[in-house]
C-alpha cells in the first residue's frame, strides 16, 4: 500500500494561490468518525477526480463543502486564498464554490432561460420580467459553454448532456461572485456514451477558462479520460493524490479498496434442479439485454454500477412496467406491467425504494404483510382481521419484527423491521421466485443478518433467487453466481467462490470496444 | 454512501411529501382524539339545553336534524370509498341535483316510480363510468375531473327542468311516502341512509375490496406492485359514489315533492367536511369510515340547529361547515410540520 503523498501535484507557478484548499476536515457523527483529517488542495484550471468506494466519506466531504455539514473544530477550507466559513451555504455560494449534483435540480417543465433564471430571480422588484432580453442572455451563456440550443424549449426535451449543461450554466452563472470551484457530482451517470463525450469536452473548456473542477464519478475509465489528477479516499481518509499519469487503472482500484485484487476466472454454475426462472433478451431503460436462467434453490447476484442497467434488473423481471423480451416462471410466459398476474405466477419483487415502492407507513404491520393476497383471509364473504393478525404474529415471530406487534404502524418501525415486514409480505406467499433489489439498503447490520438467512432458507426450499445490488459483499455472501452488468448488458458472471472486490473490479471495466 | 444517493433519498422524500394524497394527511394528521367528536357533540346538546331548553331538549329536535340530515349522510357516505382510495369525487353534489331533476321530470313525462327511479340510479352509474373513464383512463387528477363532471352535471339539471321548478308529486304513492313516511317512529329517509351507511361499513372495513382501496389512498405505486387492482378498484369507487350519490338526489326529490335546478351544489361542501372531519373520528388510524362521518354529520347539524333555534340567520349553516372545515385542514397541517421536525 501507498503513503499518502498530497505533494504529488506540484502547484502551478504561475498561480500561487489555489482554487480551493480544505485542510484538516473531520468529521464525526456519534462515535463514527466518517472523514479523518483530509487534506486537499486543487489549483485553477485543474480537473481533479475524487474518488472511493460507497461509504469512503464522499458525500460527508461535498456536505462540508457545500455548508451542509459542519465538520469538527480545525477545519480550514479557503477559496482562492479567501477563507470561507464553512456551516453555511450562501457562504460557500458566495465564496465561488458551485456544485452540480447529480440530480441537476432542474425543473423539467421549464425552459432553459427559465431554469436559469432560478436562484439568481429574474428583476428586482415587481417589474415584468423582460423574457426577450433574458432569452438573449441564456442563449449566450449557453453558446460559451458550447452549447447551441433552443433555450425556450422545455429542458425535459433536451438531450442528457444539454440538460446537464444548463446545470452547469446556472451554477457559472455570476451571482454576486466568480465561480472558482466546480464540484461535478456523478455527472455522467445517467448519460450515454456519446453524450458523455460532449460533457467532457465542456469540462475542459470551462478547466482553460480557469475553474477547478472536483469531478467525483463511480466510472473508473472517465477519470482517466478527464482528469488532471486523482484522490482517492478510504475509510474516510484521504490515501493520496497523484497525478494522472502517475497511476494506472489497477493500482487505483487498488489504492480504493485497500487490497489487493486477485483476478478470478469467470465460471458458469451447473445445476439439476428444475428451471423456474428463464428470461429471454430483457430490456428496459438502461438494461438493453438480459437473459438469465435461474434454477430452484439458486441464488443469482446482478452486479453494477448505477447506469449499467442493475437498477432496471429487478423491476424488469418483475415485470413491474412494460418491457420488451419474454419472462416464462416455471414453464409459462408472465406479462409485463400486470404485478397481480406476476404474483400469481410466483414471483415476488422487493423494489429498492421500500419507502415509496412497498411500504404503507400508516398502515399497521399485519396489513403491510397481508397486502399482497388478502383473499386468505375471507371466509363466508368476510374479511377477517382476526385471522390476518394471526398470521402477521407467526412471521413477526419467524422473522423477529420488533415491537412484536401485528397492529403497530409500520412508520413506527427501523428500517430494518420495516424491510423484514416487506420480506414476510412474500415469503407468507411461497413464492417459486423472489426479486430483491438492494434488499438490505438502510437496514442495520443485526437485520441484515437475519434478512440473509431467511433469503438463504427460502433458497433452501426450493425458491429461485435473483439479487440485485451494490453491495458486492452481499453479493458474495449470498449468490451463488453473479452476474456483472456494464452499459446494459452482462459483461462477466462470477461463480463462488466469489470475493467482493472482484465483483468491484468487474463492474468498473470498460465495455469492449471502448477505447479512450 | 454517495451524494448521489443521499440526493435520491431526499428526492423521494419529496416526492412522497408531494404524492401524499390531501385526503390521507388530513385523516391522518387529525386523529387527535378518536372520540373528540363525540365529546363536542355533548358539550354542544348542554350549550344549546342550557340556553333554550324547550325547543332543544326535545325529540321533535332529534327527529328533524335526523329527517333533514339523510340526504347529506347519503352525500357524505357517497365520498367514502373515493376517498379511502385517495380520489376527490367532487361531482356527487351535481349528480345528486342532477338525479333530483330527472327523477320528478321523468314521473311528470309518463314514467312510473320504479322506472324513473332505476333510470335515475343507472344515470348515477353512467357518471360514475365516465369519472372513472376520465381518472384511470385518461389519468386526469380526480379532482379536476370530477370538477369537471360537476359542471357538467349542472348544465344537465338545468336543461331537464328547462331552468324551472318542477312541481306535482306523483300520483302513484310510494315515491312520496318514501319522503315522508316513518316507521318504527324513524322518519323513512333516515332507515334509508342507515341502510346505505351499513352497506358501505360492510364495504370498507369487513372486505378486501375496502383494505385494497385504502392501500391505494396510502400509496398508490406500492398498491400496485403488491398486486392490487388499482385500476379496478378506482373505477369501482367512483361508480359507487356516482350510484349512491344519485341515491340521494332521489331521496331528496321525494322528501320535498319538487325540484328545482340548483338544489345539489349546496351539497358538496357539508358532504366533504363530515367525511373528512369523520376521519378523524371513531379510528385511531386516521382512515374516513362510516361511523366517523355520522358523527362528524351530528355534530355539525346539532350545531346549526342549536345556532339556528337561539335565532341565528340561514346563512350560518355556510359559515359553520366553511369554519369547520378550514379548522380541521389548518391542525392537521400544523400536525405535519409537527410529525416532519421530529
Amino acid at each position: 500500500m501507498s503513503q499518502p503523498r498530497p505533494h504529488d501535484v506540484q502547484p502551478d507557478p504561475a498561480d500561487p494561490v489555489p482554487a480551493l484548499e480544505v485542510s484538516h476536515v473531520s468529521k464525526t457523527f456519534g462515535p463514527a468518525m466518517v472523514l479523518r483529517d483530509v487534506n486537499l488542495t486543487i489549483h485553477a484550471g485543474e480537473v481533479r477526480a475524487l474518488v472511493g468506494e460507497n461509504g469512503s466519506g464522499k458525500s460527508t466531504l461535498v456536505k462540508i463543502l457545500a455548508g451542509n455539514y459542519t465538520p469538527d473544530d480545525g477545519a480550514q477550507i479557503s477559496v482562492a486564498g479567501q477563507p470561507v466559513r464553512v456551516h453555511q451555504p450562501a457562504a460557500s455560494d458566495q465564496a465561488g464554490l458551485r456544485f452540480v449534483h447529480q440530480s441537476l435540480g432542474l425543473i423539467d417543465a421549464l425552459n432553459t432561460t427559465e431554469n436559469l433564471g432560478l436562484g439568481v430571480g429574474y428583476s428586482k422588484r415587481a417589474r415584468p420580467v423582460r423574457w426577450s432580453s433574458r432569452n438573449k442572455a441564456a442563449r449566450d451563456a449557453m453558446r460559451q459553454l458550447g452549447y447551441d440550443i433552443d433555450v425556450k424549449k422545455p429542458v425535459s426535451k433536451l438531450a442528457a448532456s444539454e440538460r446537464a449543461a444548463v446545470a452547469i450554466a446556472r451554477a457559472l452563472s455570476p451571482r454576486h461572485s466568480r465561480a472558482r470551484v466546480l464540484l461535478l457530482d456523478e455527472p455522467t451517470a445517467t448519460l450515454p456514451a456519446a453524450e458523455a463525450q460532449r460533457l467532457f469536452a465542456l469540462v475542459r473548456r470551462l478547466s482553460s477558462d480557469g475553474v477547478a473542477i472536483l469531478f467525483i464519478s463511480h466510472h473508473i475509465n472517465e477519470v482517466f479520460e478527464i482528469a488532471d489528477s486523482v484522490s482517492i479516499l478510504r475509510d474516510g481518509s484521504l490515501v493520496t493524490t497523484r497525478s494522472i499519469d502517475k497511476i494506472d487503472e489497477p493500482t487505483l482500484i487498488e489504492l480504493m479498496l485497500g487490497r489487493e485484487i486477485e483476478r478470478l476466472v469467470p465460471a458458469t454454475s451447473s445445476n439439476t434442479s428444475p428451471l423456474v426462472l428463464r428470461a429471454v433478451d430483457i430490456a428496459v431503460g438502461s438494461l438493453r439485454e438480459l437473459s438469465l436462467e435461474v434454477r430452484a434453490g439458486e441464488t443469482v447476484g446482478i452486479a453494477g454500477i448505477t447506469g449499467s442497467g442493475r437498477e432496471a434488473v429487478a423491476p424488469a423481471l418483475y415485470g413491474a412496467r412494460g418491457r420488451s423480451g419474454r419472462l416464462d416462471v416455471a414453464g409459462k410466459t408472465v406479462r409485463a406491467g400486470r404485478p397481480d398476474l406476476s404474483i400469481a405466477a410466483g414471483l415476488g419483487y422487493i423494489p429498492a425504494d421500500r419507502e415509496n415502492h412497498a411500504a404503507f407507513p400508516d398502515h399497521d404491520v399485519a396489513e403491510n404483510i397481508s397486502i399482497a393476497r388478502l383473499g386468505d383471509f375471507v371466509k363466508a364473504t368476510i374479511f377477517r382481521r382476526r385471522a390476518e393478525a394471526n398470521t402477521a404474529a407467526q412471521w413477526i415471530e419467524t422473522l423477529d419484527i420488533r415491537p412484536p406487534q401485528p397492529r403497530y404502524a409500520l412508520k413506527k418501525l427501523s428500517g430494518g423491521n420495516a424491510q423484514k415486514v416487506i420480506l414476510a409480505r412474500w415469503l407468507r406467499l411461497k413464492p417459486r421466485a423472489l426479486l430483491l433489489d438492494e434488499p438490505t439498503q438502510g437496514v442495520d447490520i443485526g437485520a441484515r443478518e437475519q434478512i440473509y438467512r431467511m433469503v438463504e432458507a427460502a433458497a433452501q426450499d426450493g425458491c429461485a433467487v435473483v439479487v440485485c445490488s451494490t453491495d458486492h459483499a452481499e453479493l458474495a455472501r449470498l449468490a451463488s453466481r453473479v452476474l456483472v452488468l456494464v452499459q446494459g448488458r452482462v459483461h462477466a458472471e462470477l461463480a463462488q467462490p466469489i470475493s467482493a472486490d472482484e465483483i468491484t473490479e468487474l463492474s468498473q471495466a470498460r465495455p469492449k470496444g471502448f477505447s479512450s | 454512501m454517495t451524494l448521489a444517493e443521499d440526493q435520491d433519498a431526499a428526492s423521494a422524500r419529496q416526492e412522497q411529501a408531494r404524492s401524499r394524497s390531501i385526503p390521507h394527511e388530513v385523516t391522518r394528521y387529525l386523529a387527535l382524539d378518536r372520540l373528540s367528536g363525540i365529546y363536542a357533540l355533548g358539550v354542544i346538546i348542554l350549550i344549546f339545553g342550557i340556553w333554550t331548553p324547550d325547543t332543544f331538549l326535545t325529540m321533535s329536535t332529534v327527529r328533524t336534524i335526523a329527517a333533514n340530515q339523510a340526504v347529506t349522510a347519503i352525500a357524505a357516505l357517497a365520498l367514502i370509498l373515493p376517498l379511502a382510495a385517495g380520489l376527490y369525487d367532487l361531482s356527487v353534489a351535481a349528480n345528486l341535483g342532477a338525479a333530483a331533476a330527472l327523477v320528478l321530470y321523468l314521473q311528470l313525462h309518463g314514467f312510473s316510480s320504479v322506472t324513473a327511479v332505476l333510470i335515475t340510479v343507472l344515470g348515477g352509474v353512467v357518471v360514475g363510468l365516465v369519472n372513472g373513464f376520465v381518472v384511470v383512463r385518461l389519468e386526469v387528477n380526480s379532482f379536476i375531473a370530477t370538477l369537471g363532471m360537476s359542471s357538467i352535471l349542472a348544465a344537465a339539471a338545468y336543461w331537464i327542468t328547462g331552468g324551472n321548478q318542477l312541481v306535482g308529486k306523483p300520483s302513484a304513492g310510494w315515491f312520496g311516502t318514501i319522503g315522508d313516511g316513518s316507521s318504527l317512529g324513524v322518519p323513512d329517509p333516515v332507515w334509508i341512509a342507515a341502510g346505505i351507511a351499513l352497506i358501505l361499513w360492510y364495504l370498507t372495513e369487513w372486505t378486501t375490496v375496502g383494505r385494497y382501496a385504502f392501500a391505494i389512498g396510502a400509496r398508490r405505486e406500492a398498491a400496485r406492485l403488491a398486486g392490487v387492482r388499482v385500476n379496478r378498484i378506482m373505477w369501482s369507487s367512483l361508480v359507487c359514489s356516482g350510484l349512491v350519490a344519485s341515491m340521494a338526489g332521489v331521496l331528496l326529490t321525494a322528501e320535498l315533492g319538487s325540484t328545482s335546478p340548483d338544489l345539489g351544489p349546496p351539497y358538496l361542501l357539508p358532504a366533504f367536511t363530515a367525511a373528512l372531519l369523520g376521519a378523524t373520528q371513531i379510528k385511531a388510524n386516521g382512515r374516513v369510515n362510516v361511523f366517523g362521518t355520522l358523527v362528524a354529520l351530528a355534530l355539525l347539524a346539532t350545531g346549526i340547529y342549536g345556532l339556528q333555534l337561539v335565532g341565528a340567520p340561514g346563512f350560518v349553516s355556510d359559515l359553520f361547515n366553511g369554519v369547520a372545515l378550514i379548522v380541521s385542514v389548518s391542525l392537521a397541517v400544523q400536525a405535519t410540520r409537527r410529525d416532519r421536525r421530529t
